[in-house]
C-alpha cells in the first residue's frame, strides 16, 4: 500500500525499487495484482486515500523477514503485509473479482424484485380468497325472496286443480 | 404449544461456512468480511452468527488483516 498522490514517475520507481527488493531476496514472480486509488477507513499517516498493489511471490524462508525489514524502510510505502497464502488459494485479479459481484449484485437485484412480485401476487390472491369467501357468507345469510303475489296465485291455484288432492 | 416452541428456539441452523465448505477467508474479500461486522466496527459473536469456532477464528484473522491495512475500521 502506498501514497496516491505520487507523480507518475516516483510512483513507478518506488514499483521498482520494490520489486528490486524481491528480485534481492531470490523471489520468482507468480501474480501481480494492481489495484486503483481506493480510500482507507481511516488515515495513516495524514493520508485518506492509497494505492494498493498485490504480489504473489515464492521466496525463500529465510529472506522474509530481510525483506519486511527492508520495505519498512522504503518512503512512500504507508504499509505491507506478508501473508502465506493457505493451500488451495488460488490468485485472482481484483478486478474480475469485482465484475463477478457486479454481476452477482444485479442477479441478487432480479432475486430481490421477484420476490416482491411473489409477495404481490400472493396478496392478490389472498385478497380474492377474502372477497369470494365473503361473498359466499353474504349469499348464505341473505334470506330468501318472498314469492310475489302472482307466482303465489299461481301455485295456489296449481294445488286446488290438483285431482288427487282429496278435500 | 409451549413445547412445539421450545422445540422450535432450540434448533441450531449450523455454521454456513461449514455448508459450503470455506476453507480460509481472504482479507481482501470486503463483501464477505463486511457481514460480520457491526455499526462500530467490532467482529459480531459468533453466538449471533451461528459460526463455528474454526470459521470465526479465521473470520477474525481475515478482518484484523484487513484493519490493518486500511480496507476496514478498527472503530467507527
Amino acid at each position: 500500500m502506498y501514497r496516491c498522490d505520487l507523480d507518475q514517475k516516483a510512483e513507478s520507481t518506488l514499483l521498482a525499487e520494490v520489486e528490486a527488493l524481491f528480485a534481492e531476496a531470490k523471489g520468482t514472480l507468480l501474480f501481480k495484482d494492481p489495484w486503483s486509488k481506493r480510500g482507507l477507513a481511516y488515515k495513516i499517516e495524514g493520508v485518506s486515500e492509497a494505492k494498493f498493489v498485490i504480489y504473489y511471490y515464492e521466496l525463500p524462508p529465510a529472506s522474509v523477514r530481510e525483506l519486511d525489514h527492508q520495505l519498512r524502510l522504503l518512503k512512500g510505502v504507508l504499509r505491507h503485509l506478508t501473508v502465506i497464502p493457505p493451500k488451495g488459494y488460488e490468485a485472482v485479479s481484483h478486478e474480475a473479482i469485482y465484475q463477478d459481484w457486479m454481476k452477482n449484485r444485479v442477479t441478487i437485484a432480479d432475486a430481490r424484485a421477484h420476490k416482491k412480485e411473489e409477495k404481490l401476487k400472493k396478496t392478490v390472491v389472498d385478497q380474492a380468497k377474502r372477497v369470494s369467501k365473503r361473498m359466499d357468507t353474504k349469499t348464505k345469510e341473505a334470506p330468501k325472496k318472498a314469492l310475489s303475489s302472482e307466482d303465489l296465485d299461481t301455485q295456489l291455484d296449481k294445488l286446488i286443480s290438483d285431482s288427487d288432492l282429496k278435500m | 404449544m409451549a413445547v412445539q416452541q421450545k422445540i422450535k428456539h432450540d434448533i441450531k441452523k449450523g455454521c454456513p461456512f461449514d455448508r459450503t465448505g470455506v476453507k480460509y477467508f481472504d482479507y481482501k474479500d470486503y463483501p464477505t468480511l463486511k457481514q460480520y461486522i457491526d455499526y462500530f466496527g467490532n467482529i459480531r459473536n459468533r453466538y449471533y452468527t451461528g459460526i463455528c469456532l474454526k470459521h470465526q477464528k479465521m473470520l477474525k484473522n481475515g478482518i484484523e488483516r484487513a484493519r490493518f491495512l486500511g480496507m476496514l475500521a478498527y472503530r467507527k
